[in-house]
Order: C-alpha cells, then sequence, then structure tokens
C-alpha cells in the first residue's frame, strides 16, 4: 500500500482561545484553505472522516451542517487523541480499497466553550474508580516511575523533561497560528507552578479550540491535483489490550501501543532505522514526559537514552532529528480531535518546503512523521509521509 | 446458661485532629486545653464505622457474624439502611440480621443491649455493633472544642469471650439537655447546671446504684467504671460523689480525641478491656436521657488481645489540621467555592450491579494461570480464559506503592491535592486508586500502603463510597 495514497490539499485554523467562533467557524476555516490547496471544491468531496472527541450528542452531524455536504457519508471517529490521526487513517484506508477517489478527513474540537482550563476531573465509564482521575495526573505517573527506573532524582528527572518544554516553545515561536508565543528557559519551567508532579505548569500543554484538514486521493491522479503532493508511507494504531491503570507488571516506562503502532508503520514504509531515516517529527506532547517516552518506544533514542539525546540537543529544529517543529501540543494547542491532523499539516507543508515561516523550515526533509497518543494513555496512531514515491 | 460477652473489640481515631487553641483563636479566644480528632473530608460515620467493624475481624471471622447493629446520631441518609452497607463492606453473610440504632446518646449501647439479648435468646451466635460520630457544634461554641469523631466496634457472642456481660439495667429519663431537630446543623443544649442535675448526673446516679446493687458488687470490688461523660470531665463529679479512687475511672479520651457521642462508650470499654485482667469487674454506664448499665467480668481469653494496640496506633500516628476554614468546610458548615466533579451521574443500577468492586474490593484471581486481576475480570488479561476465575477479597491485603502523581488541582477546592496511585499487592495485583491520609513530603515508590473504605463524592444524590490507599495505620505493616 506504500505510496498508493497521497494527499494534495490541507488546511489548519489559527489554534487558541477562540471566543468568537463556534465549531463551524473552526471547520470552515481549516476546510477553505484545503480546498483552495487541492483545488477541488465540496462538489469533488466523495466522503469524510471526521475525527472529534466531543461530539455531545451531535455526533457528525456538525459537518454536513456547515460544509452542506449532501448525501455524501460522514464517518466520524472518537478516540481520545488520536482521534485525528484514526480519521486520517480511515481515510487513506478508503481510498486505497477503491471505494472513493478524493475524500476528506476532518478534525474538529471546541473545547473552551465547556467552562474550565484542562481536560477536567473524572474519567472512565464509573463514577467512583476514576472520579479524580485528571490527564497531568495520569501522565505524571510515567514520569515518577522513568526517574525511579533510570535513577533520576527529582530534580534531574525535572530538568531533562523540562528541556523538552523549552523547545517546543522556541519552535513555537515560529509558528504563526500557535496557540502559544512565548519563548521560555528552563528556569521558567523549573519555577512555575506545580500542577501534577512531577510536572509543572510549563510541561503541560495547552487546551484549545481548533480545526485542520486533508484532501486524500489515489497516488495515481495525485498530480493531476497538484505537483508536489505528499505520499503516504506506512501508518500504524495500536491499542493496549488493558488499561495500564490495572494492567500486571505494567512498567509505565514503554507502552505497547506506541512500540507496536511504529512497529507497523515502520516496516509499512520500509524504515530500519527510524533515527536514520525519518527527517522530521511530530508526536504527541500533551505533556513533556509523553515526549521522552516516545522517544525511546519509537526508536529515536535508545532505551534509557533520551536524555542523553535530549542534552545534546538532538531533536531541536538544528538537530539530528527536529520534534514538535511548529510548537507540539505545547505550544500550537491540543483540541483533541483536530491535533493528528494539525500535526499532519506540519509535515506536509515541511515535505512541501512550504511552512508559513521560512526560519522553522527543515532543510531538505522528504519523510516525515505524525503522531499521538491518547487515553488513560493506551491507544497510538501515526502516519509516515514522504514527498517523493519509492 | 451460656456466658455470653464481648468476644473482640476495635476502634479508629481519624488521622487528623486540631489543637482546640486553633479553633478558639480563629474566633479570637484562648481555647481549652489539649485536642479533638477531626473526620477528613472523605470519612462519615459509615466510613468510621467500617475501619471499627474490620478491626474485629483479627478476633472473630467474618463468617461467624449473623448479626450487625451500627449505632449513629449522624448517619448519612434518613432514609435507607446503614448496616446493610457496613455489612456488604464487611463482606458478610447475606443471612444476617441487620439493624440501626439512631437519634439517642445512647444507640451504642442499646445496640449492644440488643446484641446481648439477641446472643442470650440463642437467636444468633454473634453480634457485631459498630457505632460512630461526627457531631457538629454551632462554631464559637465550647462544645466546637470539646467534640471529637471516631467510632468503635465490639461484638458480642457466645465464644471465646473477653468479658462476660453479668448484668445490665436500663432507665430512662425524659428531658431537653442535648438536642438536635430533624434539619439542624447543630446540637442544641439547655442551661448548662439544669442538664447537668436532671439530666447526666441524676441518670447515672441512679442507674450505677441500681446495677451495683442488683450485682450485689461493692464499689471496691470495681476495676474499672466506664463512665461516659457529655463534656471535658462531668464523669470525674460524678465518680468523686460515687465514691470511686481515680484509678477506678476509666479514661474518656476528651483531653486527646474529645467527646465522641454515641462511639464514646465503645470506645471507653475496648480501652478498659485492654487495660484488663482475668477476673476483673467493669461497669459500664452509658448516659443518654436515661442511662444503660452493665457489669462485666474479664476472663482468661483477655490474654490474646494483649497487644491489640486499639488506640494507641491511631494516636500515634496523626497529623495537625491547621485550617479551622476547611474544617469547617469540611463538615458542610461553610461552603468553599465549587469544585469541579465528575461529569457522569451516579446510576444506582450501576452502583449496586459493582457492589464487590466498589463496596467489598473484590480483585480475580484465573483457575487457569493463577493471575490476579482487580478489579475482577471476565477475561483474562494474561490467558485469555472467558470467566474462569475465583473472587478474591483484597481489603486485608497490603500493596506497595509502584508510582503515583501528586496533583495539586484534581480535588475538591477545600481539599484540592489528589494523589493518584498505581500500587501492587504481593500477588502481583494492580490497583488504582486515590490515596488518603497522607504527608506529602513522605510519599514514595515502594511505600507500604493499607485499604481504607471512603467516601468519594455525593454525585446522583446518593453517597458514592470507595475503597483508597493509605499509609498504614490499621496494622502494623
Amino acid at each position: 500500500m506504500k505510496d498508493s495514497v497521497a494527499i494534495i490539499g490541507m488546511g489548519c485554523s489559527k489554534f487558541g482561545e477562540r471566543w468568537d467562533c463556534g465549531i463551524s467557524d473552526l471547520m470552515l476555516e481549516s476546510v477553505s484553505e484545503a480546498y483552495k490547496d487541492a483545488g477541488v471544491g465540496p462538489q469533488d468531496i466523495e466522503a469524510v472522516f471526521y475525527g472529534n472527541g466531543f461530539a455531545h450528542g451531535v455526533a457528525a452531524t456538525a459537518v454536513a451542517d456547515t460544509l452542506k455536504l449532501d448525501g455524501v457519508p460522514i464517518f466520524r471517529n472518537e478516540n481520545y487523541c488520536t482521534s485525528g490521526h484514526i480519521a486520517l487513517i480511515e481515510a487513506i484506508l478508503a481510498v486505497a480499497s477503491g471505494k472513493y477517489k478524493v475524500v476528506m478527513a476532518l478534525g474538529a474540537e471546541k473545547l473552551k466553550d465547556t467552562g474550565y482550563p484542562g481536560l477536567g476531573v473524572g474519567r472512565g465509564t464509573s463514577t467512583v474508580m476514576e472520579a479524580r482521575r485528571t490527564a497531568p495526573g495520569s501522565f505524571a505517573l510515567i514520569g515518577t516511575r522513568y526517574f525511579h527506573e533510570y535513577g533520576l532524582s527529582y530534580e534531574e528527572g525535572r530538568s531533562t523533561i523540562g528541556k523538552i518544554a523549552v523547545k517546543n516553545h522556541k519552535n513555537g515561536m515560529l509558528s504563526p497560528r500557535a496557540h502559544f508565543h512565548k519563548e521560555i528557559t528552563l528556569d521558567d519551567v523549573l519555577n512555575a507552578p506545580m500542577i501534577a508532579s512531577p510536572l509543572g505548569l510549563f510541561d503541560c500543554c495547552g487546551n484549545s479550540d481548533g480545526s485542520a484538514c486533508a484532501i486524500i486521493t489515489t497516488a495515481e491522479i495525485a498530480k493531476s491535483f497538484r505537483d508536489d503532493p505528499i505520499y503516504v508511507k506506512g501508518f500504524g494504531s495500536a491499542m493496549d489490550g488493558y488499561s495500564p491503570l490495572y494492567k500486571p507488571n505494567f512498567s509505565w516506562t514503554s507502552f505497547g501501543a506506541l512500540v507496536n503502532s511504529s512497529k507497523s508503520a515502520y516496516e509499512m514504509a520500509g524504515i530500519k532505522n527510524p533515527r536514520e531515516e525519518i527527517d522530521i517529527a511530530e508526536v504527541h506532547d500533551c505533556f513533556s514526559v509523553t515526549e521522552m517516552l516516545i522517544y525511546e518506544d519509537f526508536g529515536f533514542s535508545e532505551r534509557g537514552k533520551a536524555r542523553e539525546d535530549i542534552e545534546n540537543g538532538f531533536f531541536e529544529l538544528d538537530g539530528g532529528l527536529p520534534v514538535n517543529t511548529d510548537g507540539g501540543l505545547k505550544c500550537f494547542g491540543h483540541p483533541v480531535g483536530a491535533s493528528g491532523i494539525r500535526m499532519t499539516y506540519e509535515i506536509y507543508k515541511q515535505l512541501q518546503h512550504k511552512v508559513d515561516n521560512p526560519n522553522r523550515q527543515v532543510k531538505n526533509a522528504t519523510r516525515g512523521l505524525s503522531h499521538t497518543f491518547g487515553g488513560p494513555p493506551q491507544i497510538s496512531a501515526l502516519l509516515i509521509l514522504g514527498n517523493e514515491k519509492g | 446458661m451460656p456466658s455470653v460477652g464481648i468476644t473482640s473489640i476495635g476502634a479508629y481515631i481519624p488521622y487528623y485532629y486540631m489543637d482546640r487553641k486553633t479553633i478558639a483563636e480563629s474566633w479570637g479566644g484562648k481555647g481549652l486545653k489539649g485536642s479533638r480528632s477531626v473526620a477528613s473530608v472523605d470519612e462519615d460515620s459509615v466510613t468510621m464505622s467500617v475501619e471499627a467493624a474490620l478491626e474485629c475481624f483479627r478476633y472473630k471471622g467474618r463468617n461467624e457474624i449473623d448479626g450487625v447493629y451500627f449505632a449513629s446520631t449522624t448517619a448519612p441518609y434518613a432514609e435507607k439502611s446503614h448496616a446493610t452497607l457496613i455489612s456488604t463492606v464487611c463482606d458478610l453473610r447475606k443471612d444476617i440480621f441487620t439493624a440501626d440504632f439512631n437519634s439517642s446518646m445512647r444507640s451504642a449501647t442499646s445496640a449492644l443491649k440488643a446484641g446481648y439479648s439477641e446472643v442470650l435468646s440463642g437467636n444468633s451466635n454473634e453480634v457485631l455493633v459498630t457505632s460512630a460520630d461526627i457531631r457538629n457544634a454551632y462554631p464559637k461554641s465550647l462544645q466546637e472544642q470539646v467534640f471529637g469523631d471516631g467510632a468503635a466496634a465490639v461484638t458480642v457472642g457466645n465464644k471465646d469471650v473477653l468479658a462476660t456481660i453479668d448484668y445490665v439495667f436500663s432507665c430512662q429519663n425524659e428531658i431537653h439537655d442535648m438536642w438536635r431537630n430533624q434539619d439542624d446543623l447543630y446540637v442544641r443544649n439547655a442551661e448548662a447546671r439544669f442538664a447537668a442535675d436532671e439530666g447526666y448526673n441524676q441518670s447515672v446516679l441512679y442507674a450505677f446504684h441500681k446495677i451495683v446493687e442488683k450485682a450485689e458488687l461493692s464499689v471496691t470490688d470495681i476495676k474499672k467504671v466506664i463512665l461516659t461523660t457529655p463534656g471535658m470531665k462531668e464523669n470525674v463529679k460524678i465518680a468523686k460523689k460515687l465514691g470511686l479512687r481515680e484509678d477506678q475511672v476509666q479514661d474518656t479520651f476528651t483531653s486527646t480525641i474529645g467527646v465522641l457521642g454515641v462511639a464514646q462508650p465503645l470506645l471507653m470499654l475496648v480501652d478498659a478491656l485492654e487495660q484488663a485482667e482475668p477476673g476483673d469487674k467493669l461497669v459500664l454506664v452509658a448516659y443518654g436521657n436515661g442511662a444503660d448499665a452493665f457489669v462485666l467480668t474479664v476472663t482468661d481469653n483477655i490474654k490474646k488481645i494483649k497487644d491489640a494496640n486499639s488506640l494507641k496506633k491511631y494516636l500515634d500516628n496523626r497529623a495537625v489540621f491547621t485550617d479551622y476554614g476547611r474544617f469547617l468546610s469540611f463538615r458542610g458548615i461553610i461552603e468553599a467555592v465549587p469544585g469541579e466533579d465528575y461529569k457522569i451521574p451516579a446510576s444506582t443500577a450501576q452502583s449496586w450491579r459493582e457492589q464487590e468492586t466498589y463496596l467489598k474490593l473484590y480483585g480475580g484471581k484465573c483457575t487457569e494461570c493463577g493471575t490476579h486481576m482487580f478489579p475482577a475480570n471476565r477475561v483474562c488479561v494474561q490467558c485469555g480464559t472467558v470467566d474462569q476465575f475465583e473472587k478474591v477479597n483484597k481489603t486485608e491485603v497490603f500493596t506497595k506503592l509502584f508510582t503515583y502523581s501528586i496533583d495539586n488541582l484534581a480535588g475538591r477546592s477545600d481539599d484540592p491535592v489528589i494523589v493518584q496511585a498505581i500500587t501492587e499487592d504481593a500477588d502481583k495485583t494492580r490497583y488504582y486508586l486515590n490515596m488518603t491520609d497522607f504527608n506529602k513530603d513522605q510519599i514514595a515508590i515502594d511505600m507500604d500502603l493499607e485499604f481504607t473504605f471512603r467516601k468519594i463524592h455525593n454525585l446522583g444524590d446518593f453517597v458514592n463510597y470507595y475503597w483508597k490507599v493509605r499509609p498504614i495505620r490499621r496494622k502494623r505493616a
């Protein structure tokens, strides 16, 4: 399937606290850009794959109502933070199946109407068992165990992951549509208010409104739309068989979902050594510690050696493998269902060498990876793209 | 006639206490001596009763219990049995008698007497009596400093008796000395000397004289007189009138714990038994619009509870609570800024269906491969077999902390810090629970933890209970 499907147009809204916009306005912003970029219109769209985490009981009708796509199937995917990526994968599979020629993957989320700054308290389906679970509190479980396992003191651990936050803020400064534009120092990270130890304020990503969109077709006809389509090299998604919260022997320093999803995508893309063969990556930095874990589970760093790579600047914009070049979830913001497609947007533009600020353009990038990770966490999805076939 | 008496004991004192001066100084006053115990935000009379009841299973098997009597004036429900809830949490048999005793300060001794009669009649062999109170006094009142929160429990039976109950006597005395109307938040009082003269003093003196006469005891024959007290030391004044020596008067623990309401008589009895020797005569007199009196004789079996340490282990492991504002908020006296609650409304059907997890803390052990899982799971995570597991009660199991986070914002606004804990027991069972009664600076991977039954929230307009982990208090590691 490698190289049989291509992305021919993408759009991304401004992310942030969009008090002035409803979810329809956010969708229109990304879809209009994507139509224009691909040179298509609503009449060309045969199906929509919609990534959205919080539909509040209206399913995918918000998409139809906004875009007036009469008679077109709209498939909604809700899979925590991977909703956007899985919608993309579904769109790719739909085109590859031969059923449709031109489809849309759309992610949109309006979080800021719900009146809380984070994703709130309480998870799962039981009112008592996870009544006080929060996202920072759950991902912090990784940090505590990782520091213990690899002999990092609390201070060493915090400063290691803090450097990821500093990097992503630096990249976010170069990213006009990002939610946050603020350069920070390691001291800022370490002295910020503690949210859920070991994660301070700057270890946590923004909770934002936003939307992103991709127009997808077969590789065969992609060049009839544009000269520089971006090809799908591989994708993978995996869900762990049981919640890490209760799973016996679970290590909390590595997640099967991350290892298995990346392995599947690498195999499909023919990647043997991701550290060398991937030029740029957007990975799920909901919290700084998550990005560090992903370095190891994705094979960017050797097991237990992420710290060395962080210290050596390997993942900086000018490093060996730049990660989260647009600021990541950390700065660009994290409207759950939109994030996977937004991250793919950055890779798409980077591989076309057309990012909106040339100062963050990664030179000679030919192969990139975008990824999200969600749940307690438990589910991972990623996409590998390239600007040439083969 | 079989000898019927106390067969097991248990007590519970909350982790927090307040210096009385902290309360008084909040109002510009000086304060009484000592401290009072303070229930945490996740505790109520049911959870504290469970703690005390679980202690009784040190000496009595759960399957031996034929009845559960719960006594409290501060039970969370006006209509609904608490005894069934406690019985379920304690994982007792289905074919037992459960009853709630409330309203009266004599509720616990009424329950004790009922349990005694029940066993004496031959209807039951073993009855658990568990009592707790968390009474509110008017802010700024002296009683606010005097009252305390806690629980105590005993079992009454006819086998392996620690102390036989030899004589009982009760009297009634209608008077408004202390009372609380249906919708009152605080206890009300009559003029103090009237209440003492015509209420407490009159009933206690009468009951004491009557039971001593009935038992043909002289005052000097009595090792300890367990006299409850409505205030700091009304019992001492009465003891003098009765001609008792100081060493014959059982400690009330009002200086360190406070006046425990309904739980006071059994808490004092628990301590008296732990200090007793075979052959000792004990007299218990509990007041509340009249009095219940008991004469007990300690048996040789008392030797087996020598190191029970029922109260001391709690008193030695407490933390001072210094925030008067939070104290008021915890007790529902003032309303702190609302925090955020879980969005899904609690379902009575789900809570009923899941009671083996929520209330009994059952895990499962796969009968094919031996893997332990919590909660019990129909599909084994290890070998994939379906419905091949046995249920395991995990409440008495110790666990070690595997990883944790200290979330500063996840709790109620008056109790914001939530410790999420992943723990593991000796069977490699993993648990995800919140931690309670912790010292933030002493939380560390591999620390030993035990389970404690707590109140989670009131979503769905009923109390949602579940278990938490806490650093060891109930048992020594």
